[in-house]
């Protein structure tokens, strides 16, 4: 075996696909942020089947014989919502918001979160941390994550966000059967995977996906995905086909 | 310092004031730089390129439904086989990827006739198709096409690049670009103006040029001249993944009926695709706001055409307003006030129609004793391109010339620090998130910001 299964992304299911695959082919881990278990510090952004283009301080071009997708999930955007209405400012995807609150720069008084998983609750979080009187989490799946409401949290489980009102700035968000004013809305209902490698961003050739959309993400899913994932680039490889032992808190290992 | 004159106190007298920053008045704008006269533009919004110039197809029609005679049929003739070369030296992507329009009832295929032999009254090439010759052109193409007009000379431009362009340069040769600026009012002497009111000050102009689109009603009730009437068009949009986008090879439209030119399929110059438009005639010019059944309706109409079309592959829906107007394609002096000219009623063709406008205007402004006619020798008329990392055949050598380049900031749409500084260095330079994304792309892509939000207000911020 002489190329390498190549891994973008460095986080937990990118190294445990890397932990997988290691002795059985050679690996090299991409990750664009800091990452102290990444071999190569640079954003992927091509994929022919073969190579591998990702850009850093120089150009790297890693020739491979599968690559691993690892590069983790995002909110659902206000079109994949299917939110109609206006485009007001003021309406942000969870992790821009709890970016710029944290810096400041974003400090609603009343805001809206879309969402009831890991990111609805950073939100959440940011935002009364950066001044928010009182916040409004509407979850249209129901809660995946322990929020209690209090006197700053109203909680509205299973409402669909339908539009977004405001002229310049957002001031109402409509829902079937309610309406809350508001100078802010977060979306950060479900997760979808963050795809930006071109060629490999739906049925790359040699391309595997480890993105699981396990709301809240953890341990165990993300460790599951990447050793689903290493067995699918072995099996691209002409590698070996198992993978084991799995750890004793994997609840049910997957066949083989 | 921003290329904005809205704080300086020096002098505000200029031979020619443009009023309005869409694609007709920075076209205006850049003509008028290659001459002696001293040049300022007025702009009420905080960029250029904010109203109808910046929620269109993009499309660069060489004019075969417009209609034949019509002053607007003859200045996009006039403007179509400029654009690569025009494109070229504004650093704005345009390729020349002709358009099908496509019929998919019997009824449909009988209006094909017409419609080829409108376009060629225009001088476009345009020729009837089988099925099989447009799916040959168009693979993505229904299966159930009966027929369809190929126009092959038809392009897509970015319109924004373009508009940002067209001012760049002209900033670059020194017109003044008064942002936030609207016009209050005007002060006359006689059957002339004399100046314009801002919030932030009077500008003496010798010629008023009055390019404010949607506004331009209102500009023309200000300044005491002849009646006009403006009314925003509003139309839907879809915008798709480049995934799907950048498997077009050409436009693809629906055949025009007698109320709509249709929904068209429009792959952009970042290899995205556009669904849309639709036309609904409103009060409010602020309207901005999309529906679902409005949405719906475009959507069918495109997937109609091209089965293969997804809503997985929806990035953003918006709307936005063209100016309707009674009349149309009013370029010309006013006929009340002897130093005004409008290039007004520009309707949904004024991307394509822009560059002859411009000429147009030119003209008029000689005709109307303003000091055009002397060119200038060392005007700049090529601003330098800026690389993009997105699609660049050579990235290695882009980042062995400049480091920043393999400094991804927005992920998506693959925009480096480099191309995000340069967009923060012009002229014109971008002075929001805003700004930014029409300059550079970044955060229009497929998370819409989600990603890459943060950064670029950093970065932003850093250079005010």
């Amino acid at each position: 075996m002489s190329e390498p299964v190549a891994i973008v992304g460095a986080g937990p299911t990118g190294l445990a696909c890397a932990r997988a695959l290691a002795g059985r082919t050679q690996v090299v881990v991409v990750e664009r942020g800091p990452a102290p278990a990444a071999d190569v510090r640079a954003t992927a952004i091509r994929w022919d089947g073969r190579t591998l283009v990702a850009v850093g301080p120089s150009v790297v071009e890693i020739a491979a014989a599968a690559l691993v997708i690892a590069t983790g999930t995002r909110p659902l955007s206000a079109a994949e919502l299917g939110l109609t209405g206006a485009r007001p400012e003021g309406v942000l995807a969870a992790p821009t918001a709890c970016d710029l609150a944290a810096h400041g720069r974003f400090r609603p008084v009343r805001p809206v979160v879309i969402g009831g998983g890991r990111w609805a609750a950073r939100a959440v979080e940011a935002l009364l941390a950066a001044g928010a009187e009182a916040v409004t989490v509407i979850a249209p799946t129901g809660l995946l994550v322990a929020l209690e409401p209090t006197q700053r949290i109203v909680l509205h489980e299973r409402l669909t966000p339908l539009a977004v009102r405001g002229d310049g700035s957002v001031e109402r968000l409509e829902c079937d059967g309610a309406r809350f004013d508001c100078d802010g809305i977060v979306l950060a209902h479900g997760l979808v995977p963050i795809r930006n490698v071109d060629g490999a961003v739906v049925g790359g050739e040699r391309t595997v996906y480890a993105q699981p959309s396990v709301d809240p993400p953890s341990e165990t899913s993300s460790r599951a995905a990447g050793v689903d994932a290493a067995r699918a680039a072995l099996a691209i490889t002409g590698g070996a086909a198992t993978i084991g032992p799995w750890s004793s808190s994997q609840s049910s290992p997957p066949s083989a | 310092m921003t290329s904005t004159r809205t704080s300086d106190l020096g002098r505000r007298e200029y031979d020619i004031v443009i009023v309005g920053g869409g694609v007709v008045g920075c076209a205006i704008a850049r003509r008028l730089s290659f001459t002696t006269a001293r040049v300022a533009l007025v702009e009420a919004a905080d960029d250029v390129g904010e109203g109808a110039s910046k929620g269109n197809t993009g499309i660069a029609t060489s004019g075969a439904d417009c209609p034949p005679g019509s002053l607007e049929a003859e200045l996009v003739r006039r403007s179509s086989p400029g654009w690569e070369a025009l494109c070229a030296s504004l650093d704005t992507p345009f390729r020349r990827i002709g358009a099908l329009a496509v019929a998919l009832t019997a009824d449909e295929e009988a209006a094909l006739a017409g419609l080829a032999a409108n376009a060629r009254a225009n001088g476009c090439r345009a020729d009837i198709l089988t099925c099989e010759q447009a799916r040959g052109i168009e693979p993505l193409l229904a299966p159930a096409v009966r027929a369809a007009v190929h126009v092959r000379d038809d392009g897509i431009v970015d319109p924004l690049r373009l508009t940002i362009g067209f001012a760049e340069l002209a900033a670059r040769n020194g017109v003044d670009m008064y942002l936030d600026s609207p016009v209050t009012a005007f002060r006359t002497c006689g059957d002339r103006l004399t100046h314009l009111e801002t919030p932030h000050g009077a500008i003496a102009a010798g010629v008023v040029v009055n390019a404010a689109g949607i506004e331009a009603d209102t500009i023309s009730r200000l300044a005491g001249g002849e009646p006009f009437t403006t009314w925003p068009r509003q139309g839907q949009y879809w915008l798709l993944d480049r995934e799907i986008g950048s498997r077009f090879r050409t436009i693809v439209g629906g055949v025009p009926a007698a109320a709509t030119r249709g929904v068209y399929c429009v792959p952009t110059t970042h290899g995205s695709l556009l669904l849309g438009p639709t036309a609904r005639d409103g009060t409010d010019r602020g309207d901005r706001a999309v529906d679902a059944e409005s949405l719906d309706g475009v959507f069918a109409a495109a997937h109609a055409l091209v089965p293969s079309l997804d809503r997985r592959w929806a990035i953003k829906t918006f709307a936005a307003n063209r100016p309707a107007s009674d009349p149309e394609y009013r370029v010309g002096a006013d006929r009340n006030r002897a130093n005004m000219i409008h290039a007004a009623g520009i309707r949904s063709t004024g991307v394509s129609s822009s560059p002859a406008v411009a000429e147009l205007v030119h003209d008029a402004l000689a005709r109307a004793g303003a000091p055009v006619l002397d060119e200038r020798p060392d005007a700049v008329r090529a601003l330098d391109p800026v690389a993009r990392l997105c699609a660049h055949a050579d990235v290695c050598e882009l980042v062995a010339v400049d480091a920043a380049y393999g400094d991804v900031v927005c992920p998506c749409e693959q925009v480096s620090a480099a191309e995000v500084e340069a967009a923060l260095r012009m002229r014109l330079p971008a002075r929001t998130v805003a700004g930014l994304r029409k300059r550079t792309h970044a955060a229009a892509g497929r998370c819409q910001g989600a990603m890459c939000l943060g950064e670029l207000h950093r970065r932003l911020e850093s250079h005010v």
